[in-house]
């Protein structure tokens, strides 16, 4: 049966530590079978990422701006998704930058840890879908 | 993120602790810059207590590098997490940062490179 969770949080960085937290907590209450410390670590950096880009690149650090987290564990997936006011990304660009680049590993560093991430822009409204299968 | 700053000679240590993320980058960066401003550019990053890295994290450590390696220095990784390690081998930052078991041996290796 799919464990949902939404949650909403002002495009701040101080909201992240308590993210972390949160993730972990949700972590524990699905259980280690369905939500496994190594996926934990993955899903974390993933969703940090994923906040961290709506706060810089859709939100521009306007800190009244409400960033929407969806997590669900459901079918052997844990899937986030990440909602903000953004235009999105062409995910077909992302490469990592090259080393001393001090910019750009975000989308790079998900894309590598999750096993898939999506993109969807609906109007108003753009969704970043990070999905990790045990 | 917590940074406590242990001099040794001419090498700083930066015993962090903590996250290094999009939130302490700002905090991180007040400390380093202040030491490659004052000349000390032989600096040891030590991560045994790191809680969290983000790609942000990564950035401010490679924007350090550069700056201690236009003044003949070099920054140096220690005692890494596994987390921290796993986000430094996904973007292949441990081939850019010579990275150390532990402070120690990060001195020992500005020693034999003087």
């Amino acid at each position: 049966m799919p464990f949902s969770i939404k949650i909403a949080i002002l495009s701040d960085t101080r909201y992240l530590a308590p993210l972390r937290r949160f993730l972990s907590a949700y972590a524990k209450i699905v259980g280690r079978k369905r939500f496994p410390k190594d996926a934990l670590k993955f899903c974390t950096t993933a969703l940090i990422e994923a906040v961290d880009n709506a706060i810089f690149h859709a939100h521009f650090k306007k800190k009244d701006k409400w960033i929407e987290i969806y997590l669900t564990v459901k079918n052997n997936s844990i899937i986030m998704k990440i909602a903000d006011c953004g235009k999105g990304l062409n995910h077909m660009e992302i490469k990592n930058p090259c080393l001393t680049a001090t910019h750009g590993r975000g989308l790079y560093v998900m894309k590598r840890l999750m096993d898939s991430v999506e993109s969807r822009f609906s109007g108003k409204r753009h969704e970043m879908i990070l999905t990790y299968k045990l | 993120m917590n940074i406590n700053v242990e001099q040794q000679g001419d090498i700083s240590i930066l015993h962090c602790g903590g996250s290094l993320d999009a939130d302490s980058v700002n905090v991180f960066k007040k400390v380093a810059y202040d030491l490659v401003d004052k000349g000390l550019v032989r600096i040891v990053v030590d991560c045994a207590n790191v809680t969290f890295m983000d790609s942000m994290g990564l950035g401010v450590l490679i924007s350090l590098l550069r700056r201690a390696r236009s003044r003949n220095g070099d920054v140096k990784m220690a005692s890494l997490t596994d987390d921290v390690r796993t986000i430094f081998e996904i973007t292949r930052l441990h081939r850019l940062f010579d990275v150390c078991a532990d402070p120690q041996t990060a001195c020992r290796q500005f020693t034999k490179n003087k």
